[in-house]
């Protein structure tokens, strides 16, 4: 078994009274696709964010590439994994007052010591490497299209030259062709650049396409393991997720 | 940290010395090839420094022609490290020079070659058009982007004054709700600052005249100067340009912002008019505060020309209460209390335009709203000074 670049311990998270996880351990292995899948309100987005280091969690503690973030205030250095991870946002997250290219340049100039240049070559290297057309390079994000701003802000997370990539659903509001395109470009990206993918997604054929290992969130905890393994899981919820119309549909598809 | 840096390699190699090596790379120029050994960590955390490195190495001025990069030795290595090596290898084969890779990890080279369709990657620079096409581009698009936007504002005014009347003559399909938040925010919870600044004004007026006018004996008539400039311009002007400040900002962000969320578009769609729920609000609650507003301002600084009259200038109460009532108060009054609606309809108009015309992005939202506080201050002052003419030539 591969390396854990990720694990997470007993993780509590409290919002008032309202108990959002209860105890949630997860790995996350290097070079894996992880899917992470949960009803609407099972706090997927605040695993996410507390991964990322965005939400300070109630009790339990997160190691990421070597790094500990535990609940405990000002512990752990993030600024060490903020230059190792790439994020990809659902709604993209671009920057609206920089061009897709400067958009793309941002992380790269902020973080190190590349001239200008250079680091144009390689922002439009990414924007390549996503697909993007380079017609679109010097537009804003206002003037892009769904699908686009979903490719110049995967290339704005692959700018760092990442060793895990967040996905926030990655393919909500695509449609289904640029879903598929979308998931055979993380696939070949994963292969290429040995990255490691955490995605959090509702969309059934993308899920059993191309994850490894899938994390359902139930009952404020976490059951992972292999996706074909996930998908036979007794619990009722798991059931119905991937045993319902769509489910069946998806997997018959697979 | 990159040794290499210390000495000037190309002197090195031109004084005959065969090799040099650094931390991150070992060259060597034999007899008929040249190698390149690549050590240490070549990936976007020194990719910045071995740019600069690998420029100084001088590799196209050596006397063989051919080169291989040996990646045998590298550590850690990413595509922007590959890049670098990729990028060098291209300028030298430009250059006439044959380049090989060897002991490689060559994942990362043929992947570059698959993601470059072509051999070079897009100009990065924008094309830069001569002096004189760029300034008639610019010159012509922004007569036709004025020309457009004076036309919209015109529809604008006049749309925005139809619904006006029409919901007014319609009353239930008035929002007395969002008029009455309106009204709080940017009616009453203006009340305190109004008030202070006619105060404040009327004293500093004060001061500034019964200097001069002591000059002549005529100290007495501070109290007409003040009295008059209060009632006539400074109530009305300066509180109108207080709300231009506070709530025309308001209204450009506020409707900017639901813009940007597309609110706007999900009423428009359910058949609900923006135009009713959004702006009539806004501009009924501006013509209902302002005249009050302004009436207030007036209040406190006739208050602030007694202060100063009496506690001052030391004039009795009642020959400042005599005077002041020998001016005709109430015409002056009603001079500057008739701007009051004139100004609520130019704040109000040009703060809901400002919001409405947004364009989809988050500094648009921060230019719409300053141009909306100035551009409403400018015409405020323009209604203001057409008054004044106005009222010079019928002789108010």
């Amino acid at each position: 078994m591969s390396r854990a670049l990720i694990e997470v311990t007993n993780l509590v998270n409290r919002f008032g009274k309202q108990l959002v996880h209860d105890g949630v351990n997860l790995t996350v292995f290097e070079n894996e696709i992880l899917g992470i899948v949960g009803g609407s309100g099972s706090g997927k987005s605040v695993l996410l964010r507390t991964i990322l280091g965005l939400h300070k969690a109630s009790e339990g503690e997160i190691n990421i590439l070597g790094e500990n973030i535990s609940c405990k205030e000002n512990s752990g250095d993030l600024s060490y994994c903020q230059h190792r991870w790439g994020v990809l946002f659902q709604g993209g997250a671009l920057f609206s007052g920089l061009t897709v290219l400067e958009n793309v340049m941002a992380p790269i100039i902020e973080n190190t010591t590349i001239s200008k240049s250079f680091s144009a070559e390689l922002a439009c290297l990414k924007l390549k490497m996503v697909g993007l057309h380079e017609t679109a390079f010097h537009n804003y994000p206002s003037e892009l299209s769904g699908g686009m701003i979903k490719r110049a802000a995967l290339a704005r997370a692959l700018a760092n030259e990442p060793r895990i990539l967040f996905l926030d659903e990655p393919t909500a509001g695509l449609d289904p062709i640029g879903a598929a395109e979308f998931d055979q470009l993380i696939l070949y990206l994963r292969t290429h650049l040995k990255l490691t993918v955490v995605m959090i997604s509702h969309d059934l054929d993308s899920l059993l396409t191309i994850c490894d290992r899938l994390a359902v969130l139930v009952d404020r905890r976490v059951i992972a393991d292999n996706t074909d393994v996930i998908v036979h899981h007794p619990h009722p919820w798991i059931q119905e997720y991937f045993g319902g119309v769509r489910g069946r549909a998806a997997m018959g598809a697979n | 940290m990159i040794h290499g840096d210390e000495m000037d390699p190309q002197s090195s190699l031109e004084h005959g010395e065969s090799s040099i090596e650094s931390d991150h790379y070992y060259f060597a120029v034999g007899s008929k090839s040249a190698q390149l050994a690549l050590r240490g960590d070549w990936t976007i955390r020194n990719v910045g420094e071995l740019e600069v490195i690998v420029d100084k190495l001088g590799i196209d001025r050596i006397p063989v022609r051919v080169i291989d990069f040996q990646c045998g030795g590298l550590q850690a290595f990413d595509l922007s490290g590959a890049w670098l090596l990729y990028r060098t290898s291209q300028r030298l084969e430009a250059l006439g020079f044959t380049t090989s890779f060897s002991g490689f990890r060559a994942e990362h080279m043929k992947f570059i070659d698959d993601v470059l369709d072509t051999d070079e990657l897009p100009s990065i620079e924008e094309p830069v058009l001569p002096l004189l096409v760029r300034l008639s581009q610019v010159y012509t698009c922004n007569v036709e982007k004025l020309l457009q936007e004076l036309r919209d504002r015109y529809l604008w005014f006049v749309s925005m004054n139809i619904c006006l009347l029409t919901t007014l003559l319609n009353p239930r399909r008035f929002r007395w709700i969002a008029t009455a938040r309106h009204i709080s925010d940017a009616g009453i919870s203006a009340i305190g600052i109004v008030a202070l600044m006619a105060f404040m004004v009327a004293i500093v007026l004060g001061f500034q005249a019964q200097t001069q006018l002591a000059q002549f004996g005529a100290q007495i008539f501070t109290i007409d100067l003040v009295s008059i400039s209060i009632l006539r311009e400074m109530g009305g002007l300066l509180t109108a340009i207080l709300v231009a400040g506070r709530s025309g900002s308001a209204f450009a962000a506020e409707i900017g912002v639901m813009q940007l969320n597309e609110e706007v578009s999900a009423m428009e769609t359910m058949g609900i008019s923006p135009f009713e729920t959004l702006i009539v609000p806004r501009l009924a609650a501006l013509l209902i505060c302002l005249p009050l507003l302004i009436f207030i301002a007036d209040a406190a600084g006739l208050i602030g020309m007694l202060a100063m009259a009496t506690l001052v200038l030391d004039i009795p109460l009642d020959l400042v209460l005599q005077r002041f009532l020998a001016l005709d108060p109430t015409q002056h009054f009603m001079v500057g209390m008739i701007k009051a609606p004139f100004f609520a309809i130019v704040i109000g108009m040009i703060g809901t335009y400002r919001g409405f015309y947004v364009d989809r992005s988050a500094d648009a939202v921060g230019r719409n709203t300053t141009s909306a506080v100035v551009e409403s201050i400018f015409m405020v002052i323009v209604v203001d000074a057409l008054f004044s003419i106005l009222f010079l030539e019928i002789g108010l």
